[in-house]
């Protein structure tokens, strides 16, 4: 193999990188779009359109606006009272943590730059690890909703929401100070 | 050699946006879970919700320092060391960045330069990367900038490590040889044959005996034969002084490389094999870059004056040439000495100067360092012609110079400039008309 051959090997191997982590973010995307049963138009092309920026440039907000889009098509495709098949809840939820973590993979990886394997070796354990957590809290959630009222739902919701925000808040707090 | 950074900087971690549409999209989720009485917002809210919190639990509080190293700091042209950077991760890290800064003529053509891997805490990482220099000159490496992402994207931070490891390319030296004939030779012991009879191992004649010759110098076979004593000679050995003129007013051709060269590049691998040849044999060689006309390398000889030689041909640019400074700087060279002038015969004042030597009795002569295929910069439709032009005017300046007796020979590598200085030492022998 001569000098050039081996250049375009290395660029081809550089590229590949950047581009395996950027498909994932358009699998993910038309995960999201795909599984809601009906398709609004409005956030459908939010969806899109934040795909598309996330795809190109993953530092930017491309990834709230597919993330929001979804959550509108969401609604569009249920309503405000309806319960959706738990098959669709689980792709749903799956397509919109992939679609964010894989953004934010993407932002840390420019095309062009040699990923070497620990890098999605470790970034692939903390998803399966996340995953498997948010598994058990959402099993023991079903349970508990479904042997309780809904005064324990809005109970639990109004925790992971102060948790959700107190949180990232005084972690960020902490390590400025 | 090594470079690095010493304790390791505090952190300074800055949220990205994945953070905050992460925080976005679940807050939502959440909120109208609990306004609506949905589960099914509570379960789609749950992976971002744990992909956020659970991340930032474990962030990490300092970043990575790195220290480089390579594997030799002075390098051949086309020769290959190792470029290791060395990486003490504290805390884990989802992807650390490292981009190398290259000055000069060195590459990392295993794509080193930069990359991204990952850590846990308290690990030290180890990258070696092969660093190939493909051109001489100085060159500098490191000033490493590290971009670190943490808490599963969450969190970034960077950092740039300021230390650069120097790293010398000399000139190519492709084994050059030339005949040990000299025009003048001006010591009293070297590897040249002079043109005197005296103490060497060159025979010169046979001639009868006389009073005070040795007697082992006595050749037995003549004597025998005519009957008298008859004693063999010896041309004496004698050293020589050689100075390398550097012509780097004007820099043409693209210069990168073992495959493509400019007419610099040409000159100072040149300049570097005839430096180490007359070296090796004992002789004395000076080195006088036109460019910088008033910092002569003077004539030395030994094994560290040629270092010292191609340590000052690192630093060969194109310069504008002072035509005071060189005509001063040339009147200063040694009579007697050999005087082997490198140009692309691209300028005028240059070869004017070199015509001047030779008229003032000095052995002169001119390397073309013009290479044979010159690639020129797309600048106009008539940069074309400009450049016939020019090479018209080159060969009216050779012309001219061949003229005023100075041979000029094209730079070919071993045994190169044997004819010419064959010729320069049969014109030096011949009779002189003295006025």
């Amino acid at each position: 193999m001569n000098r050039l051959d081996a250049l375009r090997e290395a660029a081809r191997q550089r590229w590949l990188a950047g581009l395996g982590v950027r498909l994932v973010v358009v699998l993910a995307g038309l995960a999201v779009l795909v599984v809601p049963a009906e398709h609004d138009p409005v956030w459908t092309t939010l969806t899109v359109v934040g795909v598309l920026v996330a795809v190109g440039s993953p530092r930017q907000g491309g990834a709230g606006l597919a993330l929001g889009g979804g959550i509108g098509s969401w609604f569009a495709a249920y309503g405000w009272d309806a319960s959706p098949p738990p098959a669709h809840i689980v792709a749903f939820a799956l397509a919109l943590y992939l679609l964010h973590t894989s953004t934010a993979l993407a932002a840390a990886v420019p095309l062009g730059v040699r990923l070497r394997a620990e890098v999605p070796r470790r970034w692939l354990w903390r998803c399966l690890v996340e995953l498997t957590v948010a598994g058990v809290l959402g099993a023991a959630s079903y349970g508990l909703v479904r042997t309780s009222t809904s005064s324990a739902l809005v109970l639990l919701g109004l925790a992971g929401v102060l948790l959700l925000v107190g949180v990232p808040v005084l972690l960020l707090h902490r390590s400025r100070t | 050699m090594t470079a690095g950074p010493d304790p390791v900087p505090a952190a300074r971690w800055s949220p990205t946006v994945a953070l905050g549409s992460a925080l976005g999209s679940t807050a939502l989720l959440l909120a109208f879970a609990v306004l609506l009485a949905r589960q099914d917002l509570l379960l789609l809210a749950l992976p971002l919700a744990v992909g956020t919190v659970l991340p930032l639990l474990d962030r990490p509080r300092r970043l990575p320092a790195v220290r480089v190293a390579t594997g030799a700091a002075t390098l051949f042209e086309g020769q290959s060391s190792t470029y290791r950077q060395r990486l003490s991760v504290p805390d884990g890290l989802d992807v650390i960045r490292l981009r190398t800064r290259l000055e000069g003529w060195v590459e990392l053509p295993d794509g080193g330069q930069d990359f991204c891997t990952a850590a846990g805490p308290d690990t030290e990482l180890s990258f070696e990367h092969r660093l190939f220099a493909p051109r001489w000159g100085r060159s500098r490496i490191g000033r490493v900038g590290i971009t670190v992402t943490a808490a599963h994207g969450l969190l970034r931070g960077s950092l740039t490590d300021p230390a650069m490891v120097p790293v010398a390319t000399i000139p190519l030296r492709a084994g050059f040889s030339a005949t040990d004939a000299v025009p003048t030779a001006v010591g009293i012991v070297g590897g040249h044959r002079s043109r005197r009879i005296g103490e060497g191992i060159d025979p010169a004649g046979v001639r009868p005996f006389v009073a005070g010759d040795r007697l082992r110098r006595i050749h037995w076979p003549v004597s025998q034969r005519t009957g008298e004593l008859h004693v063999a000679t010896t041309y004496s050995d004698r050293d020589t002084e050689v100075v390398l003129v550097l012509d780097s007013a004007v820099e043409v051709g693209l210069s990168a490389g073992p495959e493509s060269a400019s007419n610099l590049d040409v000159a100072v691998r040149a300049a570097a094999s005839i430096a180490e040849h007359y070296l090796r044999h004992g002789d004395r060689v000076a080195v006088l870059d036109l460019g910088r006309a008033g910092r002569p390398v003077r004539a030395r000889t030994g094994q560290a004056h040629l270092f010292r030689i191609l340590d000052v041909l690192l630093d060969v640019r194109p310069a504008p040439v002072s035509e005071l400074a060189v005509g001063r700087a040339l009147a200063r060279i040694n009579s007697r000495a050999l005087v082997v002038v490198l140009s692309p015969l691209l300028n005028t004042a240059v070869a004017a100067e070199t015509a001047g030597l030779s008229r003032a009795g000095r052995s002169v002569l001119v390397v073309d360092t013009l290479p044979a295929d010159v690639r020129l910069p797309e600048r106009g439709p008539w940069l074309e012609l400009a450049w016939r032009l020019q090479l018209l005017e080159r060969s009216n300046l050779a012309a001219a110079l061949a003229d005023h007796g100075v041979p000029v020979v094209p730079w070919l590598g071993s045994g190169s400039l044997d004819q010419v200085l064959v010729g320069l030492s049969r014109t030096a022998r011949a009779a002189r008309v003295h006025r």
